[in-house]
């Protein structure tokens, strides 16, 4: 059985890689990867609590599900919202797309 | 499965795992990006399968491997250009986002390698498909149907963001 804080720090791992790219890329596109990279990570942590800590209990599973439903939703409103920015200032460039500042 | 075999799978998914979600945020083609993501996803549900969860393991290929990688293939097929490969990717943040995101997770490995975490008893249920079944139909009935409203709200939703101009 490999312990519970493996899980956990691989999770913490993924989690800060993801963070990385949320913050330093400037295609929006990468950026929703890197958030998709970040909610991964949750999950493992989710699913590892699950098994270790109540193995009967699959409360931790359920979460996970929720979880998937939620980043799919979050990604195809995201590319929506992407795709309409595009046809507006004809960039995906999050540096480019400004005209919301004076 | 052995203890043994288990720390050599986990050995490997954690190396492909952490590799290829660097590579994701680190490369420069945005197509390969999204490949290695397809990657790094598989690798998660194979730690999903590692950790008897095969029906959420199942739910992330599908859902995820299946669904999200081609939908975001389509979202950068329909917007990049010639000349996105040539432009830098990162923006002027990178050095103070590459240190906090480092600090961060130091802190967070240095607090999860020293904390005693409780374990829980008793085996894993053999298939775990029936009991997730009955959790969503009973403990979790009102999240269960706030998402289904929530999906039909992003369906739509995208549907009219996407959409553009009417033809006139």
């Amino acid at each position: 059985m490999i312990p519970l804080a493996y899980y956990l720090t691989l999770g913490a791992v993924l989690f800060c890689v993801g963070l990385y790219g949320a913050l330093a890329r400037r295609n929006a596109i990468a950026i929703l990867l890197s958030i998709e990279i970040m909610l991964n990570g949750a999950n493992i942590n989710l699913i590892g609590f699950s098994r270790v800590g109540a193995p009967t209990v699959l409360s931790g599973q359920v979460f996970a599900l929720f979880v998937i439903g939620v980043a799919a939703a979050e990604a195809a409103v995201g590319l929506a919202l992407i795709l309409a920015a595009y046809r507006h200032v004809n960039t995906v460039d999050v540096d480019e797309i400004n005209i919301l500042k004076w | 499965m052995t203890p043994e075999i288990a720390r050599v799978m986990f050995v490997v998914l954690g190396a492909m795992s952490v590799g290829s979600a660097v590579a994701v945020v680190a490369g420069r083609n945005l197509f390969r990006n999204i490949l290695f993501f397809g990657v790094f996803l598989l690798t998660i549900a194979g730690f999903f399968f590692l950790l008897e969860a095969d029906f959420v393991a199942l739910v992330q290929i599908f859902v995820y491997a299946g669904g999200v990688v081609v939908m975001l293939l389509f979202g950068i097929m329909l917007t990049s250009r010639i000349t996105d490969q040539t432009v830098r990717q990162t923006n002027e943040q990178q050095g103070f986002a590459l240190v906090s995101a480092a600090l961060l997770a130091a802190l967070l490995v240095a607090v999860l390698l020293t904390t005693q975490f409780p374990e829980g008893s008793g085996a894993a249920p053999a298939t775990t498909t029936a009991l997730i079944g009955k959790l969503f139909l009973t403990d979790y009935l009102l999240p269960f149907e706030l998402i289904s409203v929530l999906l039909l709200a992003a369906l739509v939703g995208a549907l009219v963001g996407a959409r553009g101009d009417e033809p006139k």
